[in-house]
């Protein structure tokens, strides 16, 4: 029977400007991700999907907050912890693979370095350890450990992606964060680790948490896919549900949107309008502008997520046809 | 690394015959020709004997310009400045020799603890942005950096000196003290050397808080600051290793530029408090027109600034992996 590992409920982001006033990049998001499972977070550039998993695993820097919800994980409320406790459980429980980690990375320590801080920081203090677990880790992630010399420039950009792999993996936690680990990198490249890391995850079962805006890509790595749109979720269900293109109209639209395979006879259409601007979102259901279905009602009430099939929920009252 | 520091090495080494050549030129190339200026003034005062070492000293002889360049070389290269004529007969090297001790000694340790105490304060109101310590230290230590320097030396030579007498206001040492290796010298020589040294740490903090506090506050919102948060590493490290050791890199350059400037930035302090360095040779020199004696001062000075860029250069490129 699976076992929910982490669960985020109603839970709301934002970002405190200036003024006061707050830019809620993510509203009212609720999720249950189970051990060895991976969810897949899918949705337009700027939709709120770092800035979810930072929040919730309370790392997101200043100016962002957490506005309101609850996270469960591994059994720990995380918005309720005190900090020193939340500093000792997070890497251990839930590591995060950053989007660049040529930006992550400090430019002036090696990654021999980065591996003992981490490690003093959990309490070990042992430079034989250290070097032993950072060769082992290295190695793990296709890198010569040699490279535990390297400073972060000298190594290329795939690389890089893979020794923040390799930190994530230091403490084997049963919860990996990925925040589009491979974004930056070639295509070639691209496959190469995301097998490396299928592969890892067989082998020490732990649960992701992969955020992408490249759904073709999640159809591949996910068991469940869920879709953002301008700080929402619109739609969550395991992978086999979208194999038809799902069913919320954004997800139709994003699906339309991917690039033909060689031999595929479609051609790829885009989703008319622009994103929505998250610091002043549409009433109603935030898609609503840009949908070809919307009706008069969906500029008024906010959708809620529904229930269409076992484990398939959308935030569309047309598909689900609770429209009143 | 070893590459990068011969390459600049020898950049130097050509700006510094650059300078060596200007020196002889200037002087010859001057319209009124000071060596004449010179004679004529100390005609009657100067034997004969002295009047021709000058000559020599000058290379006013009858060769050729290119003889008199290669004499004048051999000369520089053996430390031969010629012979000083306000401390006549001493040679020129020994005159700025004990004055470039004394301002080695005063300004170098003066502007080594500006940096040092006002960087580490920029970064710590940086650190705590908006506390106690940064909403204080900026801007009182501003105000009294934008007193003219030489005001702020005379009200603390005026208060500690004359009116409460806790502090000598001239000299190196006191004139009852026989130099050398003992105790009542030290304590003598530090005690000469405290309201000078002050002033000048005083007035140059504020700068150096502000450059720090600035790099500073853009280093924390770095991605690796937060990441290493996010793995859990203790605040000093992250404050130490993390964000003022990558703030510090922009510093150092105008830490160089300060050292360089040592030798003849002191001018006022050694005025004001008859401190026998460098500057206060210097005027000397310029009343008694002792034109060798400049010339030696503003070598020495050249030659600080360029040694001082070389240290530098070997700072950053220890401090900063990506120079090398
Ligand atoms: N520091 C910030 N201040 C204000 N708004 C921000 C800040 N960082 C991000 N945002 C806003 O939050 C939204 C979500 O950003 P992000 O979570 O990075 O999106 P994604 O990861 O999906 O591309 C964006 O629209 C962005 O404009
Ligand atoms: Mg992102």
């Amino acid at each position: 029977m699976a076992e929910p590992l982490l669960v985020v409920q109603d839970l709301s982001v934002g970002y405190v400007q200036g003024d006061g006033s707050v830019i809620r990049a993510v509203e009212d998001i609720s999720f249950t991700l189970n051990r060895g499972e991976t969810l897949g977070l899918c949705g337009e550039s700027g939709c709120g999907k770092s800035t979810l998993v930072y929040g919730l695993l309370r790392t997101l820097a200043a100016p962002g907050a957490v506005l309101g919800g609850s996270v469960m994980l591994d059994g720990h409320d995380l918005l309720a912890m005190h900090d020193e406790g939340l500093r000792k459980l997070r890497w251990k429980t839930a590591s995060i693979v950053p989007q660049s980690a040529l930006n992550a990375l400090n430019p002036v320590l090696t990654i021999r370095a980065h591996v003992r801080d981490t490690l003093v920081a959990h309490g070990e203090f042992s430079r034989d350890v250290a070097e032993r677990r950072g060769a082992e880790l290295l190695r793990m992630v296709d890198i010569d450990p040699v490279h535990l010399a390297s400073y972060p420039h000298e190594l290329s950009g795939g690389m890089r992606q893979r020794v923040a792999l390799a930190l994530a993996l230091l403490f084997e936690p049963p919860l990996i964060v990925m925040d589009e680990p491979t974004t930056a990198l070639d295509v070639v490249v691209e496959r190469s680790i995301l097998r490396r890391v299928r592969e890892l995850q067989e082998r020490l079962g732990f649960a992701m948490l992969f955020i992408t805006h490249d759904l073709a890509l999640l159809m591949e790595l996910a068991t469940r896919i869920g879709v953002m749109y301008a700080g929402r979720m619109t739609e969550i269900a395991p992978v086999a549900a979208f194999r038809g293109g799902g069913m919320h109209p954004y997800t139709h639209g994003l699906f339309g949107a991917i690039p033909p395979a060689i031999g595929e006879d479609r051609i790829p259409t885009s989703i008319r309008g622009n994103a929505a601007n998250i610091a002043a979102p549409p009433s109603g259901c935030r898609f609503h502008p840009r949908c070809d279905h919307a009706i008069a009602s969906c500029s008024v009430d906010v959708p809620a997520l529904t229930r269409c099939a076992p484990n398939h929920t959308v935030a569309c009252p047309i598909v689900t046809g609770t429209d009143a | 690394m070893t590459r990068y520091l011969l390459r600049r090495a020898g950049f130097y080494a050509l700006a510094a015959w650059v300078a060596l050549t200007l020196n002889f030129l200037v002087p010859r190339l001057m319209p009124g020709d000071p060596a004449s200026v010179m004679f004529a003034r100390f005609q009657g005062e100067l034997d004969p004997e002295a009047i021709d070492a000058l000559r020599e000293t000058f290379g006013l002889t009858d060769a050729p310009l290119w003889q008199q360049y290669f004499s004048y070389l051999a000369h520089v290269a053996q430390g031969d400045f010629g012979t000083s004529v306000v401390y006549f007969p001493a040679p020129v090297s020994e005159v700025i020799g004990s004055g470039l001790m004394w301002t080695v000694f005063l300004a170098g340790i003066a502007v080594v603890l500006a940096f040092v105490i006002g960087s580490t304060l920029g970064a710590l109101s940086a650190w705590w942005r908006g506390g106690f310590l940064d909403s204080l230290a900026p801007p009182i230590l501003s105000f009294i950096g934008a007193f003219p320097y030489f005001w702020l030396a005379m009200a603390a030579a005026w208060l500690f000196g004359f009116e409460l007498g806790w502090f000598p206001v001239r000299h190196a040492y006191g004139l009852d003290i026989e130099p050398g290796f003992h105790l009542a010298f030290f304590g003598s020589v530090l005690k000469h050397a405290f309201l000078p040294a002050l002033t000048m740490v005083v007035v140059a903090l504020g700068g150096w808080l502000l450059s720090m506090r600035n790099v500073m506050l853009g280093t924390l919102g770095e991605d690796f600051v937060n990441y290493a948060q996010a793995r859990g590493l203790s605040k000093r490290r992250i404050l130490v290793h993390y964000a003022a050791r990558n703030a510090l890199l922009p510093n150092v350059a105008g830490f160089g530029m300060a050292l360089g400037f040592v030798l003849s930035g002191a001018l006022l302090t050694e005025i004001v408090f008859s401190y026998p360095g460098q500057g206060y040779l210097l005027i000397q020199a310029v009343r008694g027109q002792d034109y060798p004696l400049m010339q030696g001062i503003f070598l020495t000075i050249t030659f600080a600034v360029l040694g001082a860029n070389w240290l530098v250069d070997l700072l950053t490129a220890l401090l900063d992996p990506r120079t090398r």
